[in-house]
């Protein structure tokens, strides 16, 4: 990959975290915040809980996208423990590949219902349209894809490095 | 077929949620359903207050684990149980469920803990498979005391109460537990040097340093019994109270890692999400075919007693536990599963209890459990050493499992419904 595409997405990866670090804490802060304010104050505000369940969905979904990037995914791999070196890489390529598909599609059905959503102009809460808040659906599945599309390539490049090796399968 | 293709793709090493969904996409588009009910689904995240629960207690255990706190809760075990024969060990049981129980069976108690934990018994002349079994399967021991993610998980996926779900766990814990602890007792009376009696002074030093960390599950279970509170927030102020802990008081994690923390915890957390949101619209799909009360008809033909269900069922979790991680394997089995086993009379909470037992064994169960391979990793020996060092921890466990499974009482005792 040439500089400038990396230097891209590495600018990515870091707004990527920053946002799910800045979601956690935000998280952290009010969930601690409403039960502080509701014992001494007793005051309580409407908007903080469903507010706090968004940034669950936020958080899930973001770090759902880190995951990928860490290789931090549930999957079974006890096959892949144990398959020869050049059939290993090619599953990879083919999972990767699959994956790849998969989030591209999840993203554009994701992005109807949005358009759905923003049609019918549902509330999230405290006022604030749904759409709003689930357009990290679209944007999740669509950077999964294209990180999955990424990898597809980076393990082409790798599966053919294993058919030049001398070894056999 | 299109099973078919999906198990060979998750065998091939897929992520499990892209399976799922590639699942429901497919299902749902056969049926000529608009495939917006997907997300639907998935939104649904977002109306459950409990999960606030998971990123709240998940936080928490990588925190402590950053901490010092593992090396202290050593120390002071080693302070109180040495005089006992096979005490070292006895406590490395009771450390690593401790910990487990606030990290869930991520493999962390193994890296995290084992690395102490290890030298130190072999140093007391614990033998080499001994020490290698204890610590592969207390890796997942521990899961049913609260606050385990995992026992949430099942609360939220089977709509059963938490909080009984957590007093129903404590009992079959125990049991757990003391089984092996007894077996490390033998084990231990063989080689078993008594070493100087720990003094006043260094008890109650020990005492002093774990005391932030002991006051721990007060603080979390008193809110939630006195029913002042709810799970998330007692999460909440689990979060803020350890906060204090490791950064004001003991200072041993700096402002500057939090950022870190935050995001290698919540990688954890979002690779659990992911697959629930995938799996909320996948089991709608199920339901909706009515696949749970097939099953449960073609169930009912083939076996009439509850007895051989249970056995059935045993056998099938484990190799569930086995093959997938815990979080996937409560989200995708426990719908199914549950109609069939309230048709046979388990209740919802036993199962609970009989779900995360079966599948605390599976983790450390050969050919695969997951365990096995982390330990593996962590101790640098080969796979073949650590089936062999397993056996009779698991065979300790599976006789506990049997108890758990067929006398309700232990889980339902204190259980008020």
């Amino acid at each position: 990959m040439n500089s400038f595409a990396a230097k891209i997405a590495k600018l990515f990866d870091q707004l990527e975290d920053g946002l799910l670090v800045l979601c956690m804490a935000i998280l952290l802060f009010l969930s601690i915040g409403q039960i502080a304010l509701r014992n001494t104050l007793s005051l309580t505000l409407p908007w903080a809980d469903p507010f706090i369940r968004h940034l669950v969905l936020w958080i899930g979904l973001l770090g759902a996208l880190g995951a990928t990037r860490h290789d931090k995914h549930v999957k079974i791999d006890a096959l892949q423990r144990l398959l020869p070196p050049k059939i290993k890489a090619s599953t990879t390529v083919i999972t990767h590949l699959f994956s790849t598909a998969i989030c591209a599609l999840l993203a554009h059905h994701a992005w109807r219902f949005v358009a759905d959503e923003r049609a019918y102009s549902t509330l999230a809460f405290a006022g604030i349209a749904a759409w709003k808040v689930q357009l990290v659906f679209p944007i999740v599945f669509a950077a999964l894809s294209l990180r999955y599309g990424r990898y597809t390539a980076t393990s082409l490049t790798a599966l053919k490095k294993t058919f030049n090796s001398p070894d056999k399968l | 077929m299109s099973t078919l293709v999906a198990a060979i793709l998750a065998i091939a090493g897929t992520p499990l949620f892209i399976v799922i969904s590639a699942l429901s996409l497919y299902h749902f588009s056969v049926a000529e359903i608009d495939l917006t009910v997907i997300f639907i689904e998935m939104y649904r995240i977002a109306e459950t207050p409990t999960l606030t629960a998971i990123p709240l207690f998940a936080f928490s255990g990588f925190l402590l684990s950053e901490s010092q706190a593992p090396k202290r809760l050593v120390r002071l075990s080693q302070v109180l149980l040495g005089w006992l024969p096979g005490g070292l060990g006895i406590m490395a049981l009771l450390v690593c469920a401790l910990f487990t129980a606030l990290t869930g069976a991520s493999g962390m108690t193994i890296v995290a803990l084992g690395g102490l934990l290890y030298p130190a018994l072999k140093q007391a002349h614990y033998g080499d498979n001994f020490t290698l079994g204890l610590l592969t399967t207390s890796g997942s021991l521990g899961l049913l005391f609260p606050p385990s993610l995992p026992l949430i998980i099942y609360g939220i996926v089977a709509e059963t109460p938490i909080d009984q779900l957590f007093i129903a766990g404590i009992m079959p814990g125990i049991l757990l537990v003391s089984a092996l602890a007894l077996y490390s007792y033998f084990h231990g009376a063989k080689t078993f040097v008594r070493p100087p009696t720990p003094t006043l002074s260094e008890v109650v030093s020990s005492l002093k340093a774990s005391f932030w960390e002991l006051l721990l599950p007060f603080i979390i279970f008193g809110g939630i019994y006195s029913g002042t509170i709810a799970i998330s927030e007692a999460a909440a102020l689990c979060a803020f109270y350890v906060l204090l802990v490791v950064m004001v008081f003991q200072r041993e994690v700096s402002f500057r890692a939090l950022p870190r923390i935050m995001r290698e915890s919540m990688i954890l957390v979002g690779s659990i999400f992911i697959i629930l949101a995938a799996a909320l619209a996948y089991t709608s799909f199920l339901i909706d075919a009515q696949i749970p009360s097939q099953l449960l008809n073609y169930i009912k033909e083939h076996i009439d007693s509850r007895l051989l269900f249970l056995i059935l069922l045993n056998l099938f979790l484990l190799a569930v536990g086995c093959m997938i991680d815990m979080f996937s394997a409560l989200i995708l089995v426990v719908p199914l599963v549950l109609p069939i086993a309230q048709a046979y009379d388990v209740h919802p909470i036993h199962l609970g209890i009989i779900f995360l037992t079966n599948l605390e064994i599976g983790y450390s169960t050969p050919p695969v459990g997951l365990n096995l391979f982390i330990a593996g990793m962590r101790f640098e020996k080969p796979i073949l050493k650590l089936y062999v060092a397993s056996v009779p921890f698991l065979l300790i466990l599976l006789t506990c499992l049997l108890i758990i499974t067929y006398v309700p009482e232990l889980s339902l005792y204190f259980v008020t419904d």
